[in-house]
């Protein structure tokens, strides 16, 4: 393997992680390789000398992901198990900041979460107009053949609606899913920022 | 030898490599090889470990119309070394221990 092809391989094989990282560990074994070679090896047996390429991205890997490395007789390599994360604990001061506080943040919790509920509230309002663009469009179709033979041109009127109404029921569907995932990712988030106010990190 | 001691033996072998004189990668692993298995992949995760814990620094040199990274001890990275040679004296001590216990078994 030539020196480009082993950095081609390398970039390839360590995609995923920080562009920059990815650039200082190419640089760090383009190093080692011109180095060798100006020691008097062949470019390919600069490249053999570096070991499996896949040893090599494992450790590149561990010291990215915080994982912790074992040593063999070659050297070291990655331990299939990560580092536990940190246990949170609540915050005995912040809690009781929190609940001391609460006659000012109660007001603004409660209207908070009232508009919350206010928008899931559109969302079910939405939904029922979906279903029922839905329900006059199949239903308008289905009665349309009546009103041909009585009149054609009421007949393409109503078969025209029908189908303008059942346009709108896909990106109304695609717009409710939107917003069903926006209002879950915001329920989450403000978790998120409750968890972060009342638990700490242990060290 | 024993995982943990080599990774920790390995670690101030970098850093004694680059004691009196600024290194780079290559010269570091030649020096190391007699008194220690280590391999280019071993090295390159101990060096930035070391960078992290703030025991050595790197800057860039032009060598041969090419840059090549040396790498330079810091206070703290000295300081590592003398720890360790306190740490080993009292290894020393107890391998003493140790091989005494031994004799009076034989």
């Amino acid at each position: 393997m030539t020196k480009n092809e082993f950095t081609a391989q390398l970039n390839k094989m360590l995609g995923g992680l920080p562009q920059d990282d990815i650039d200082r560990s190419i640089m760090f074994y383009s190093e080692i390789i011109d180095d060798s070679i100006e020691d008097g090896m062949s470019e390919g047996e600069a490249v053999e000398a570096l070991g499996d390429i896949e040893d090599i991205v494992i450790n590149i890997k561990s010291e990215n992901t915080g994982k912790t490395e074992k040593t063999t007789e070659i050297g070291y390599e990655a331990e299939s198990t990560s580092v536990k994360p940190k246990k949170g604990r609540i915050s005995k001061e912040r809690l009781i900041a929190v609940i001391a506080t609460f006659p000012f943040w109660i007001g603004i919790v409660a209207g908070l979460f009232g508009v919350y509920i206010g928008l899931w509230g559109v969302f079910a309002g939405l939904c029922g107009a979906a279903i029922g663009f839905a329900v006059s469009a199949v239903g308008g179709l289905i009665v349309s053949p009546v009103l041909f033979v009585s009149s054609v041109y009421t007949g393409l009127m109503l078969v025209g609606c029908c189908l303008m109404l059942g346009g709108l029921v896909l990106p109304l569907i695609l717009a409710l899913k939107m917003i069903a995932k926006g209002l879950v990712e915001l329920f989450k988030l403000a978790i998120k920022g409750v968890k972060a106010l009342l638990i700490t990190k242990e060290a | 030898m024993d995982i943990q001691l080599k990774r920790g033996l390995l670690d101030i072998c970098v850093l004694a490599a680059i004691k009196n004189e600024d290194s780079y990668g290559y010269k570091i692993i030649k020096d190391i090889k007699p008194y220690l298995t280590i391999s280019e992949s071993t090295l390159y995760p101990i060096l930035r470990r070391l960078e992290t814990a703030g025991l050595l620094t790197e800057y860039s040199v032009e060598h041969n119309s090419r840059l090549r990274k040396y790498y330079h001890i810091t206070p703290a990275g000295i300081e590592r070394i003398e720890i360790f040679d306190e740490e080993w004296q009292e290894i020393l001590a107890i391998h003493d221990f140790v091989t005494r216990e031994d004799k009076k078994n034989d």
